[in-house]
């Protein structure tokens, strides 16, 4: 019997397996992940690290520091927390990536972390985004980050792995977002609870790489343990887009002399040549099969206060519920595309940000601004309105400015709208 | 998301049809886990014998199995902390707990909160380990993290659920179990029950009393033999 691409990328990234040995779902192994990502949270995995007696990392080039979180503080104490970060990171030979850079996630597939058949494992919810460039992306908690530093290791229990079958193409102004919000609402009653999804079918190839993030991003609030994409001419297109950002000077973040950062164009080749290693069996065994056809895909809002609950846009029109805030922000959303298609809104409709509502606005990187400055997407949408943020977790985690007030209502391009998470209502899909 | 934001309510930018679904679920046919011989690491207790108090409920959260008026209070003993398990789902449990008894629960164990008491209490009252149809990932990572052993049987919870008997209060009193470690096989009324593998490397996260530990015993071998 075959084997899932999850079950394949266990087994590379298994420690003290015997060579030819498989791994099977269910089997509990010790795995040796290409990366494990911090962000803030990074202050808290340093005393555990130290606490376990711990001294040196075992494979510097294994960490990366991503500050993302808490940026808009800039309180002292806030300040000195991200400047032990860096002087830790500097001290082990760690990659660091300074507040402003970007949302985390964002920055290790942007800055070459993530590739095709790797196990990336960061201590956030949202580790699952690294699915789409056929990674193993899923989270761990900070004792499991503490331990990869001092050992390099951390134990893992290979999940169920769920085929999600996307079939024919999404329509007209259907976008990744509607797919993954779709899927969370028709498939609501825990089919892929703790499992691993790995997505497949006609309809993956038509994909762009950014709804790919951002489906994969949000199996999270799915309930999944991973959302991966298969390996294709996307992920190599995209792939290819990024080689020559590793030798750009104006590169950001800081690397240790043994980084593991960036790929070249020979790099690329190999993996596609070897790319049956990143693919699922044809005859691969999965615990549960589901099929979504994506041409009957229309846009959708949840909630409001959970991501179960989804209202189609049409019948939220007719309801007609007024709002005081609008979050075009987040790990999930805010990539150049996003951006694009709002600054096309805006363009059709030559109009502003109505009266009574706050657009916020933030990219997933300071690169995703810096393209969408160049493009004039970023300029129509301030001139429309839209306040910007620095590109960050801020809202979206209700940190910072431009919370939802007490009995305001929102709508976001956020993944989670949990009661209370960014102090208020509601939240949506599409753009 | 823009187009609302230029309206001030939720709207589209464009007028979209609205039509069905097109969706379909498959699940595979539930194959039994073969039962598989496990190697067993020198001091890990190849087997465990015990009486079963099943717990007949899906869902079970960490509130139910260590209230969260206990969960910030950083100055209780072991002791004090096995006593109070489970007194919010059910207040007879500990009146019916003897020591050594294993538990066995329904789907998704553990939901909720992420408090690690809600392993750790139930070792400190010297349950062997926890069986269930399904567990809340997160309660198995602080179970495993801290050295106690937890693992699926979702034909075990059938069989239990079959017997009326079980099903007339929040905790009832089962046989006794067998579990086989090295065979990765429990038995329970003649019947035997196959269960995930409880691989080398998770015998070692028990064996030394969970994750930090375990990174400790391994810094220190690497000092003392380099």
């Amino acid at each position: 019997m075959g084997l899932t691409l999850v079950e394949k990328i266990a087994a590379r990234h298994a420690d003290g397996l015997a060579p030819g040995m498989i791994v099977r779902a269910g089997d509990f192994i010790s795995i040796r992940p290409r990366h494990v990502m911090t962000h803030d949270n990074t202050g808290a995995v340093i005393p555990k690290f130290k606490q376990i007696g711990a001294t040196a990392i075992a494979d510097p080039a294994q960490p990366v520091f991503a500050i993302d979180h808490d940026i808009q503080n800039v309180t002292p104490k806030n300040l000195e927390k991200y400047a032990n970060i860096e002087a830790f990171a500097a001290e082990h030979g760690i990659d660091f990536y300074p507040a402003g850079t970007g949302i985390s996630h964002q920055v290790m597939v942007e800055q070459g972390y993530v590739v095709p058949g790797a196990l990336v494992v960061a201590s956030d919810s949202h580790s699952n985004l690294y699915g789409a460039i056929a990674a193993l992306g899923t989270p761990v908690v900070r004792t499991d980050a503490a331990s990869i530093w001092a050992t390099g290791v951390t134990w893992w229990q290979v999940p169920k792995v769920a085929k999600m079958v996307l079939k024919r193409n999404l329509s007209a102004g259907v976008t990744g977002k509607d797919v993954i919000i779709a899927l969370c609402g028709l498939f609501n009653k825990d089919e892929v609870l703790n499992h691993a999804v790995e997505f497949m079918g006609d309809g993956v190839a038509n994909l762009s790489m950014d709804a790919r993030m951002t489906i994969a991003n949000m199996t999270t609030e799915w309930g999944a343990l991973a959302g991966v994409f298969p390996f294709d001419q996307v992920t190599v297109n995209y792939l290819r887009s990024r080689v020559g950002e590793f030798t750009n000077d104006r590169r950001p973040g800081t690397r240790g002399p043994k980084s593991r950062s960036g790929y070249t164009n020979a790099d690329i080749d190999a993996w596609w040549k070897n790319r049956s290693a990143s693919s699922a069996d044809a005859d691969a065994s999965y615990a549960i099969e589901l099929e979504l056809d994506l041409a009957t895909v229309v846009p959708h809002v949840s909630g409001p206060n959970e991501v179960k609950t989804m209202v189609s846009l049409t019948e939220m029109q007719r309801k007609h519920v007024p709002i005081q805030k609008a979050y075009l922000l987040s790990c999930v959303n805010a990539r150049v595309a996003d951006l694009h298609d709002a600054a096309e809104v805006v363009r059709a409709r030559g109009a502003h940000v109505a009266a009574g509502v706050e657009f916020y606005l933030a990219a997933a990187s300071a690169e995703v601004q810096a393209k969408a400055e160049s493009t004039g997407d970023w300029q129509t949408l301030l001139d429309a309105g839209a306040i910007p943020l620095p590109s960050g977790c801020g809202a979206c985690i209700g940190l910072g400015r431009g919370l939802v007030g007490k009995g305001e209502i929102a709508i976001s391009a956020t993944n989670r709208n949990f009661k209370g998470r960014c102090r208020g209502g509601q939240r949506v899909g599409g753009i | 998301m823009a187009a609302s934001a230029l309206a001030g309510f939720n709207c589209a930018p464009k007028t979209f049809a609205e039509r069905a679904a097109g969706t379909a679920v498959r699940r595979a046919q539930s194959k039994p886990q073969s039962s598989v011989s496990v190697e067993i690491i020198a001091g890990f207790p190849p087997g465990v014998r015990g009486r079963v108090l099943f717990i007949d409920k899906d869902n079970l959260n960490t509130d139910g199995i260590y209230g969260s008026k206990h969960t910030y209070r950083d100055d209780m003993t072991p002791e004090e902390m096995a006593a109070v398990t489970f007194e919010n789902y059910d207040p007879n449990f500990n009146t019916l707990y003897r020591r050594g008894d294993i538990v066995v629960g329904g789907l998704n164990f553990g939901s909720g909160s992420s408090r690690e008491q809600a392993a750790t209490a139930l070792k400190f009252k010297g349950i062997p380990c926890v069986i269930a149809a399904s567990f809340s990932e997160t309660y198995k990572r602080n179970a495993f993290n801290n050295g106690f052993v937890v693992f699926e049987c979702p034909e075990l919870v059938m069989h239990l659920r079959a017997i009326p008997r079980l099903r007339d209060a929040p905790t009832t009193v089962a046989s006794e179990i067998a579990i086989d470690y090295g065979k990765s096989t429990l038995t329970m009324d003649g019947k035997s029950f196959p269960f995930p593998p409880l691989s080398p490397a998770a015998q070692e996260l028990i064996l030394a009393g969970g994750a930090e530990n375990l990174v400790a015993a391994r810094l220190r071998a690497k000092s003392s033999s380099g």
